[in-house]
């Protein structure tokens, strides 16, 4: 009877009251390249004009590594009935990145210009000239966990839920269009990347950081296409 | 195309799994008669080969104009042939279990075509020797077929580990050549899988 009360007091002092170094742990614990299919429809034809890239600044907008915020919590320990849920916040960090993130923007900028650009890119002189700076990178990456323990005397009911997701990453850039020294446009462009929830029995949390992984990838996509479209209109 | 990703092979665990149960069950409390002795065991033996039978294949070839694809599975991959491609392997199309592939395997005599010669190693999963036929024969088949296949075999380890970003681009040279929507949407499939692959 008495080891009964000891492991179920245990279970919900374990589990219930886990803390955001196992969570931290369990994320940081995964790495994955940021990486994506170019699927944009190819342009069909170049117009003949070239544009290059003045400056491309990638600031620091990814913390070291990933973090992990206690958003909420609830607990409900009435021995009998004990309840508990945790919803915590996390961010991706430059340690889970297997590649030079900075280096991926810019390189899969190029790639995307010379897919579905009408100007051909040139590493030299350009008719036009492109200055980006990618400015901000927010994530919103929810965590929730859910559990109960029903302590039936001669028994005992327990179970916990974990959620991860979904994953929203907005990539955030200043675009600067010049031709011969004239400013073309100024603007601001967002690129937005979602990945899926994951649950279930087999969650392995590790999988989140791949997950954000994900939708960074695909923010930064959605980013290169929208720059290019901008180009695309002159 | 239905995209049903049930996990069918586990259902039909899960219901032998229960039948067996109620077989185990059924024998405690009650005298068994002699027929149901027999019957026992055989209907056993019946439900796990049919388990089997229902394992889905990993690779299945379609043609470019197949109507009825059923996307029953997140591990079955598909290989798209042209229309004129799938017209000299008609015997390879659309072998969706385990069971199907034996029974190809024991029609078929002579493999003379180099796709189908590779995509008969493929969809038995000895991905070694259909890479080795795919070197071999690499200049009769055509690019298509060619680029998915590599990209295939390499995210099946079929060489020495391709680091994901390589396999990526393998399906990125592939996906530009594929000839029907479904090949396309498939190397978005692989590649979410290549990234959760642990």
């Amino acid at each position: 009877m008495t080891h009964i009360w000891i492991i179920g007091m245990m279970i919900v002092l374990l589990t219930g009251c886990a803390g955001t170094d196992s969570l931290r742990g369990s994320l940081q614990g995964r790495r994955g390249e940021l990486v994506y299919l170019h699927d944009s429809a190819k342009a069909a034809e170049k117009q003949g004009g070239t544009v290059k890239i003045g400056s491309f600044v990638v600031d620091d907008v990814l913390p070291p590594s990933t973090t992990v915020e206690e958003k909420s919590s609830f607990v409900l320990p009435l021995i009998f009935l004990n309840v508990w849920k945790y919803d915590y916040e996390s961010s991706l960090g430059s340690a889970q990145i297997e590649n030079d993130y900075k280096q991926f923007i810019r390189e899969s900028f190029i790639d995307e210009l010379n897919r579905t650009g009408k100007f051909s890119y040139a590493e030299g002189n350009g008719d036009i000239e492109i200055d980006l700076k990618i400015k901000e990178v927010k994530m919103a990456a929810p965590i929730h966990k859910n559990g109960h323990f029903i302590f039936a005397v001669y028994a005992f009911v327990w179970g916990q839920y974990t959620s991860a997701g979904p994953v929203d990453a907005v990539v955030i850039a200043d675009a600067v269009l010049k031709k011969d020294g004239k400013e073309l446009f100024s603007r601001e462009l967002l690129g937005r990347g979602r990945a899926g929830i994951l649950k279930g029995k087999n969650l392995q949390l590790g999988d989140y950081t791949t997950a954000m992984i994900e939708a960074m990838s695909l923010a930064i996509k959605d980013l290169n296409e929208h720059i290019v479209k901008e180009i695309n209109t002159i | 195309m239905v995209a049903n990703f049930s996990e069918l092979s586990h259902w039909w665990t899960l219901l032998g799994i229960a039948v067996m149960l109620v077989c185990i069950r059924g024998q405690r409390p009650r005298p068994i008669s002699t027929g149901n002795q027999i019957l026992r065991p055989v209907s056993l033996v019946l439900i796990f080969f049919l388990c089997a039978c229902a394992e889905p294949a990993r690779y299945i070839v379609i043609s470019e104009d197949a109507k009825d694809v059923r996307w029953e599975h997140t591990g079955q991959r598909f290989i798209c042939l042209s229309k004129e491609d799938a017209r000299n392997t008609p015997d390879l199309l659309a072998l969706y279990t385990k069971s199907d592939i034996q029974k190809y395997e024991g029609k078929q005599k002579d493999v003379g075509d180099p796709i189908a010669g590779v995509l008969y190693h493929l969809i038995r999963a000895d991905y070694h020797a259909a890479n080795e036929l795919l070197h071999k024969h690499e200049d009769h088949i055509p690019a298509y077929v060619r680029t998915m296949l590599k990209a295939d075999l390499a995210y099946e380890n079929a060489e020495d580990n391709v680091p994901p970003d390589k396999v990526v681009k393998l399906y990125q040279d592939a996906f530009e050549l594929q000839p029907c929507a479904i090949g396309r949407t498939i190397i978005q499939l692989r590649i979410r899988q290549l990234r959760y692959r642990r």
